[in-house]
């Protein structure tokens, strides 16, 4: 979806928010995503997933260009809060999924649904297996370091766009993403025998 | 498209791109992804693109029934907000949500639910009957289709102030006896106000009746129709046969449909709104035909959803309803009430309202128990009317009101009690109401049929105007002494007041009551300009009343400051008398 089209469905769908569901069809793998990082529980992922379209769609009104990608910053803005509240909601003071070792197999199997038709099932256990490795990397991050990267890679935001979710400067994003990208890639090299790596790149 | 099947967000690639996480993270193309991001943002990270495109690889799949799941709900939240936004910018009592948006280009559909008003006042004027159902179990017409074609005269191509051309204005509002003298049968009412609702009145459409109740605080109503002759069947009221849901309704079956008919601005069709806020049921009762519609979804009703609207329905006509429903009191509380009255010596009536719970007092005291119809029409007229019927012509009533503590519906049958009865106080302080938990006990004695006020024309110093007053009935000692005035005010009165009545005999001080007008049911600050208040008691004479010279006098005073109102051209008391009597001795009076 090119910028200007978003911003046709953001205005339509102040006027009809039917075409709100435009919106929800583009981004709903980022923010899936996302969130998916950000809390380890899978139907607590799903819960705050949906929360988040729903929040955006009535708070649509209330939302104010500044540029012209400023609605993915805005919807993201609203998923990291509700991920924020999330664990403020648990009493957890670190925002961070579940380290994997405290994950168990079973656990495991619900975090990543195996009912993807687009995945051969074979596909979607490699796939399940990567995002299990990187996601037990991401978590070694420092809190501010995860929501960056977080953001950047699976939110897909640009270091703009972050700064502007965080209410931090962009440099900071950048040394931020700098920094985490570089200590997950050498965490990954050491861990990652190269059977792993080239398995978890089926 | 990413691995999740959807599109990339803007096209573009790379370390946060969805376009390489479906390759390979280390195959050319991922490299040659990340290398155009890299040259797009040329942003640091990218130095490391092989390991960025391996973490925007490492990406969970989607449940798949989960998107299309939220899909689903977003939809449908989002033709309800589209819904809601169109009503807030049409129901005019809801100015306070009026969405003045400048960025709004168009109101397409604005004036959803102004067309649903004017199909509904055309359905109220259509002749009642036109139609019938074709069977006892099909209540709603049946459609196949979504949409149909308007009358050239139905179109809409702006937005209106007021309901299209087809609405004609409703019948006026009446009592229910003077609907069933129009319609020419027993209209059944609910036995209660429904929580969230006043009750407005009914409409007599041919031989159709409507009971009207409007949402407090109003943008939504809810409006029970009856007819012995069938249901309207206009296209208006088809309903597509996927939207119908068979209920169960006390005993009868009946049929729920939510969503109308609809006209977008424009349109030359009607299409059918499955998400309008319009629920109906339609049922047929010992040969009258039913249909209960709620409108609108403002908080105060939403309550109101299929089931309680079916459970309100099964109560429409059945007196025994509130009663069977139990729970409206402790058993102690009516045990404690039977027995207080049992203790007075005085005979007298009492009265029950609601009018259902009379049994549970009459097994209970040996004083006459009547029930009160109150609340389908809290007229003044109607109020004295239903009393006279259940009450004696004169004597002391004990009204007893059972769970009537909240709701606009408590309220007009207070105020209807406060104008048909004079409640008594016997000592200063004294209230007149006695409460047993949800329980209350008032006492009142009734009036003469007829009575004479004495202009006064008395005017205070915070422009309210005492117009009339009197004693209206016979002093008698160990009697109550009904008394009463008559307030105006030309403008808005802008602090309370209380009204004070003084009973004097031979310079003493015998009797006193201090009140808000209509025993609280009638506080000035209230008053419409111009209007005449009705202020009504009566004082405890006591049984020794000593022989002599006895005085009523009459003031107001501001309850926050204590301070009396003077009335103009009045030297000394601030005070006027409204009446004298003379007391021969224990037995007589002049």
């Amino acid at each position: 979806m090119k910028p200007d089209e978003e911003r046709a469905f953001v205005e339509r769908a102040r006027d009809d928010p039917r075409a709100f569901v435009h919106l929800y069809d583009h981004y709903f793998p980022r923010v899936h995503d996302y969130v998916r990082y950000r809390v380890s529980d899978h139907q607590d992922a799903e819960d705050v997933i949906a929360e988040v379209f729903l929040k955006a769609l009535r708070e649509l009104p209330r939302f104010e260009w500044h540029h012209r990608n400023s609605f993915a910053a805005w919807l993201f803005r609203i998923a990291h809060n509700l991920v924020v509240d999330y664990y403020r909601d648990r009493e957890q003071d670190e925002v961070a999924p579940a380290p994997p070792e405290r994950l168990s197999d079973a656990a495991l199997q619900a975090a990543v649904p195996l009912t993807s038709r687009v995945l051969q099932p074979e596909q979607t256990l490699a796939r399940q297996e990567t995002f299990r490795h990187m996601r037990a990397l991401v978590t070694t991050l420092s809190p501010r370091r995860q929501e960056v990267v977080t953001l950047r890679f699976f939110g897909g935001l640009r270091n703009k766009e972050i700064a502007h979710v965080l209410d931090l400067d962009e440099r900071t994003i950048a040394s931020h993403l700098s920094r985490g990208l570089q200590d997950l890639r050498d965490r990954y090299t050491a861990q990652t025998p190269l059977g792993v790596l080239k398995e978890a790149s089926v | 498209m990413n691995g999740n099947g959807q599109e990339s967000p803007d096209g573009h690639i790379g370390t946060s791109g969805r376009k390489g996480r479906r390759l390979s993270p280390l195959s050319p193309d991922a490299i040659e992804g990340a290398l155009t991001e890299r040259l797009q943002h040329g942003h640091a990270e990218e130095e490391r693109f092989g390991f960025a495109a391996t973490l925007a690889n490492a990406t969970p799949p989607a449940d798949e029934t989960f998107q299309r799941t939220l899909r689903d709900t977003i939809v449908a939240e989002a033709a309800q907000t589209g819904e809601r936004q169109r009503e807030t910018r049409i129901i005019p009592h809801r100015g306070r949500e009026m969405n003045t948006r400048k960025w709004y280009p168009t109101l397409r559909i604005a004036f959803t639910l102004a067309a649903t008003a004017a199909i509904l006042a055309f359905v109220f004027v259509t002749p009642w009957g036109r139609t019938l159902a074709q069977s006892a179990l099909r209540f709603f017409a049946r459609t196949e289709r979504m949409t149909f074609p308007l009358e050239p005269s139905q179109v809409v191509t702006s937005v209106p102030d007021a309901p299209a051309a087809t609405a004609q204005p409703p019948a006026p509002l009446v009592s229910i006896a003077e609907a069933e003298t129009q319609a020419g049968f027993d209209v059944a009412e609910l036995p209660f106000v429904p929580d969230g609702f006043h009750y407005l009145g009914a409409r007599v459409y041919d031989s159709a009746v409507s009971l009207e109740y409007q949402a407090q605080g109003g943008g939504g109503s809810l409006i029970v129709m009856q007819s012995p002759e069938g249901f309207v069947q206009s296209r208006w009221d088809e309903v597509p046969d996927h939207a119908i849901v068979p209920v169960r309704i006390g005993e009868v079956e009946g049929e729920f449909a939510r969503g109308t008919f609809v006209v977008y601005a424009g349109d030359d069709t009607a299409t059918w709104n499955p998400d309008a806020p319009i629920l109906r049921l339609r049922w047929v009762k010992d040969g009258i035909w039913f249909q209960m519609t709620r409108f609108g979804d403002v908080e105060t009703i939403t309550h109101l959803d299929r089931d309680d609207l079916t459970q309100l329905a099964a109560a429409v006509g059945d007196r025994t309803r509130v009663a069977d429903a139990g729970a409206q009191f402790a058993p102690e509380d009516i045990v404690a009430l039977a027995q207080r009255l049992n203790e007075v010596p005085a005979p007298r009536t009492v009265a029950v309202f609601p009018g259902d719970y009379a049994a549970a007092l009459t097994e209970r005291t040996a004083h006459p128990v009547v029930p009160v119809a109150l609340g389908a029409d809290p007229s003044p007229a109607a109020a004295r009317a239903s009393l006279g019927e259940a009450l004696p012509e004169s004597g002391l009533v004990d009204v007893v009101l059972i769970g009537q503590d909240g709701g606009e519906g408590a309220k007009k049958v207070r105020a209807a009690l406060e104008q048909a009865l004079y409640r008594i106080y016997r000592e200063p302080g004294d209230t007149g109401v006695e409460t047993f938990g949800t329980l209350q006990r008032i006492e009142y004695v009734t009036g003469p049929e007829e009575e004479t006020l004495q202009p006064l024309g008395t005017t205070y110093n915070n422009g309210v105007e005492l117009v009339a007053a009197g004693i209206v009935d016979t002093p008698r000692p160990g009697e109550p002494l009904p008394i009463a005035l008559e307030w105006r005010a030309e403008s808005p009165v802008e602090a309370p007041l209380t009204v004070f009545a003084h009973l004097f005999c031979e310079g003493r001080l015998l009797a006193q009551r201090d009140a808000v007008p209509g025993n609280g049911q009638f506080p000035a600050t209230g008053w419409e300009p111009g209007e005449v208040v009705r202020d009504q008691f009566a004082l405890q004479l006591p049984e020794d009343l000593p022989a002599g010279q006895c005085r009523v006098q009459v003031g107001i005073y501001n309850p926050t400051t204590g301070k009396r109102y003077r009335p103009i051209g009045v030297e000394g008391e601030p005070s006027v008398v409204i009446g004298e009597f003379s007391i021969h001795g224990a037995d007589e009076t002049l």
